[in-house]
């Protein structure tokens, strides 16, 4: 069912602008929400519906559903709830989360393939097989948020221990460019750290 | 844990630091100078703890099946997973799929204004940019693509008319843009994209709109918000929009807790209105080269007093009669 409703654009400084939405909605949802509750009473199964849309998959879409609504009783205490366009809001979220769920289940694909090649004798046991996977998700989160080459950059350096000459001559750029690229890594990492050890 | 999360400029000079200091070529100044900057602020030293921290992790993983993991093709994992999304355009105007796709690229160029600062970027292709205060851009051309990213605030961008083989296109953290003509202007909200097609069309895509379903075609003299499914229905273009391209701030009628929001923008440190006042309504047009100026003009004209307990942390208050 298609309706109407206007809102105020929370975004907009200039708050006497009134512009109409139109989108399909049912008649519950002419109003904005005003709590998390209402949030999710209005739009649970919008999103459901949404997320299953994509991912093809009911059980997956059920999951990132509840985790998108956990992430909103989670957030960072300063961090403001947007209301005014809550379904642009909760696909938003809904869509980092899909896209962190697809990297973490390829990379620990990408590790269990890998441990395969190893031989049996030098395989870690399971704790040290999680421990590890912990490790590498904190990193691979950072790579990530970077392009191609700031990504190689910091593989060389960090993970197979090359100096950054070294690495300026494999990969014929400055020392001052390997810096800067490295240095944009470290930049991602300081701000992804320090954003998750708020929900500690 | 209650530590707030760390400031993005902190974070850059802490990683800027320990990379410098990582060099094995760093001399004993440098590290004087660089443990001076850790202990200026307890935010320094926990950014840099931080990237201490992730550094050691990273060593742990040298070898064995953890690099291999971490070095997986990314690529055609992105284009599977976008396929499974469905994010992508199915049948994309112009042929630009195939740019679309493309995962990120190296970007050439990052460039800032400063708060109160406005500027002026030349393009390659003989176009520029003109930035808006506070505001920051990523650009990369190429011989089949030109790409600018507004990673925050206002731009206006002029090119030379979009030949169809070399595309011009902006992205936000709400839509993708493709310029069909040579002058637009965007700039981003919290959680929307505000932009406006000067000459010539343009087209919008919300990011995370299927198919054809969220796309718009935006005609000169047109403006818009997007949010990251849909834009809304194109409005004619208000002319106070285009106030900041020559230096002034516009009011007709302004509330002036709005006013003071906007002001703020131009103005270096801390800018409240208090409640008591917000709803006064202000007309005007004020040079925003000289915002001191601006906030002494207010308390000619309303019954409202300035207060600066700094020149970075101002109020505006209900005036108090002696």
């Amino acid at each position: 069912m298609y309706g109407a409703w206007s809102t105020l654009l929370e975004c907009d400084k200039f708050s006497f602008v009134t512009i109409e939405f139109v989108q399909p909605i049912s008649s519950a949802n002419r109003h904005p929400p005003q709590s998390i509750d209402q949030l999710y009473g209005h739009h649970h199964s919008w999103l459901l519906g949404w997320l299953r849309q994509r991912l093809g998959n009911a059980a997956d879409a059920a999951d990132l559903a509840q985790d998108t609504f956990m992430r909103l009783l989670t957030r960072a205490p300063d961090e403001p709830l947007n209301f005014t366009t809550p379904r642009a809001y909760l696909a938003t979220i809904a869509h980092r989360l899909t896209l962190n769920h697809y990297r973490r289940r390829s990379l620990e694909q990408a590790y269990l393939a890998a441990l395969a090649q190893t031989p049996e004798e030098l395989a870690p046991s399971l704790e040290h097989q999680a421990l590890v996977l912990e490790a590498l998700d904190e990193i691979d989160q950072v790579l990530a948020l970077l392009p191609g080459k700031t990504r190689q950059a910091f593989l060389m350096a960090q993970v197979e221990g090359y100096t950054q000459e070294e690495i300026a001559s494999q990969l014929n750029l400055s020392v001052r460019s390997v810096q800067r690229y490295l240095a944009r890594a470290f930049e991602e990492c300081i701000v992804l750290a320090s954003q998750s050890t708020q929900h500690e | 844990m209650s530590d707030a999360p760390i400031d993005r400029r902190v974070a850059r000079e802490a990683a800027d630091w320990f990379v410098r200091l990582q060099n094995s070529g760093a001399n004993a100044a440098e590290h004087a100078a660089g443990a001076e900057w850790r202990a200026r602020h307890a935010d320094h030293e926990r950014a840099w703890q931080l990237a201490e921290r992730f550094s050691l992790r990273a060593q742990q993983l040298a070898g064995g099946a953890g690099r291999a993991a971490l070095e997986r093709p990314r690529s055609p994992e992105r284009r599977r997973m976008l396929k499974t999304l469905s994010v992508l355009i199915v049948a994309a105007p112009l042929g630009l799929a195939a740019h679309q796709s493309l995962p990120w690229r190296e970007w050439q160029a990052d460039e800032r204004t400063a708060t109160g600062e406005q500027r002026t970027l030349k393009l390659a292709d003989g176009g520029q940019i003109r930035l808006n205060t506070g505001s920051a851009v990523e650009i990369a051309y190429d011989d089949s693509v030109r790409r600018v990213r507004l990673i925050a605030g206002e731009m206006l961008v002029e090119v030379p008319r979009t030949p169809v083989r070399r595309p011009f296109l902006v992205d936000t953290a709400e839509a993708q843009i493709t310029l069909l003509g040579s002058r637009l202007m965007l700039r981003q909200y919290p959680n929307s994209t505000y932009l406006a097609a000067l000459e010539g069309e343009v087209l919008v895509r919300p990011r995370l709109s299927r198919g054809d379903d969220g796309l718009m075609r935006l005609a000169a003299g047109q403006q818009t918000y997007v949010n990251t499914l849909a834009a809304e229905p194109a409005m004619a273009l208000a002319q106070s929009r285009l106030d900041w391209l020559s230096g002034v701030l516009r009011a007709e009628k302004m509330r002036l807790d709005d006013f003071i929001t906007e002001l703020d923008r131009y103005r270096p440190g801390l800018l409240r209105c208090d409640p008591a006042v917000a709803g006064l309504l202000i007309s005007g047009t004020f040079q925003l080269r000289d915002t001191g100026q601006i906030l002494r003009a207010l308390a000619q004209t309303l019954p409202v007093s300035v207060n600066y307990r700094t020149p970075y942390w101002v109020t505006v208050t209900p005036r108090v009669h002696s």
